[in-house]
């Protein structure tokens, strides 16, 4: 269970969280609304750790989080395999070959496979960050606008992922504008406003 | 564990566009350009082959560095190695030994290429030399990377690096630059003791520094 307890940070005199407690246990599907600027983003880094908070405390009880931000999360030098290969390293991780090829076809990536990420269209990156997670071994997986760039297919192949990911126990916390595409499968919403959560 | 964050790194360094060939090339073009402006005398070689080498070391260690971390933040994955449970000191560890040996390879090459054109430096000192400069990539390197990250959230830190950096390493060149000349002119290194402790506290300090403080500065 995550649980996270008066979580507050800001920036300069500006106050966006304030006071957050919040609790989400695994095999949720959670989506995290709220304004341009309203503290989405700084929620995800902040329950992440890579982010210092002014106060609180997050607890994972235990389990293993995974945090892919809003960009591409690429060394752009790297094809998809070598990309993939370091990120497993630094978590200590051996790579699953099943897996990769499995979501590899599923994702629409295997054309691509060849080719260094920086040539990779928005979409492409979009779905390889997706295809990052599925490699990696977590409990919680906290992610940035998931379905920015996204074409309706490839959208309605993340839907089904993020359905299966659930059914393994899995919870993902995500940030997102398409709400409506999305609502029917999360088990939450929870909206980040003037500070606080609201939850919806 | 360690091992595989160094292979990460020297993985990323060969992959990446701003490599280590252009690196090298710069040093040595910068070393050769040095040479021959000034007239032919060995005591001229070996000073300016010393004034000149650790100041480009210096330049092209700051110049790894920051390619390294920009490479990490400028397509996001940044965040996705710094919150991985690999204990952080660890990536620390292994960025050190990484770029130390990168450097090393450089100050090689440099050194082969240099011993062609000059009878300044024999092919037997190079052994010795590579050692010192080993010591004193630990201290530049490690030195580098905590202040890189002290100053990465600021937007001019691409001044603001090398303005800290630079005072807090010249005592570091200049020992280097000592104990380099005494051995190219075959002197009994025993007289540069105090210099060789110089190096070895540099180097004990970067690396307890950064071993303490890495999590703290990676983090926004």
């Amino acid at each position: 269970m995550l649980q996270i307890t008066n979580l507050s940070k800001s920036f300069s005199d500006t106050k966006v969280l304030d006071d957050i407690s919040y609790t989400v246990d695994l095999g949720k599907l959670v989506a995290l609304l709220g304004k341009n600027g309203s503290g989405k983003t700084t929620f995800l880094k902040c329950i992440s750790n890579i982010m210092n908070i002014d106060s609180g405390n997050i607890n994972y009880n235990g389990s293993d989080f995974l945090f892919l931000n809003d960009k591409a999360n690429i060394f752009s030098d790297l094809t998809i395999l070598n990309n993939l290969k370091c990120i497993l390293r630094s978590y200590n991780q051996n790579l699953n070959i099943d897996i990769y090829n499995q979501y590899l076809h599923l994702l629409g990536l295997k054309d691509l496979e060849n080719l260094p990420l920086k040539y990779f269209s928005r979409g492409n990156l979009q779905r390889n960050k997706l295809f990052i997670a599925l490699n990696l071994s977590w409990d919680y997986l906290l992610i940035d606008e998931p379905f920015t760039n996204l074409d309706d297919n490839a959208q309605a192949v993340f839907k089904d992922i993020f359905i299966d990911l659930k059914s393994k126990n899995k919870t993902i916390i995500f940030s997102t504008h398409n709400f409506n595409y999305i609502s029917d499968i999360c088990d939450e919403s929870i909206k980040i406003k003037e500070g606080g959560v609201l939850r919806c | 564990m360690l091992m595989n964050l160094i292979k990460n790194e020297f993985l990323l360094e060969m992959k990446s566009s701003n490599n280590l060939f252009y690196m090298t090339f710069f040093s040595l073009s910068c070393l050769m350009l040095s040479v021959f402006s000034f007239p032919p005398s060995e005591l001229n070689e070996i000073i300016i082959l010393s004034g000149f080498f650790w100041i480009i070391i210096a330049l092209v260690s700051i110049k790894l560095i920051e390619n390294s971390f920009v490479r990490e933040k400028e397509m996001g994955i940044y965040d996705l190695i710094y919150t991985s449970p690999t204990e952080n000191y660890l990536i620390f560890l292994a960025k050190l030994v990484t770029f130390s040996l990168i450097l090393l390879g450089v100050q090689l090459f440099i050194f082969m290429i240099y011993s062609l054109i000059s009878t300044a430096i024999e092919i037997d000192l190079i052994f010795k030399i590579l050692m010192l400069c080993l010591l004193s990539n630990v201290g530049l390197i490690g030195l580098g990377i905590i202040i890189y990250l002290m100053t990465s959230l600021n937007s001019t830190r691409s001044f603001l690096f090398p303005l800290i950096l630079f005072p807090i390493i010249v005592p570091l060149l200049i020992q280097s630059s000592n104990i380099f000349i005494a051995l190219c002119l075959g002197k009994e290194i025993s007289f540069y003791g105090e210099s060789l402790l110089l190096l070895s506290t540099f180097a004990l300090m970067a690396v307890i520094l950064g071993i303490n403080f890495f999590e703290r500065l990676i983090k926004y």
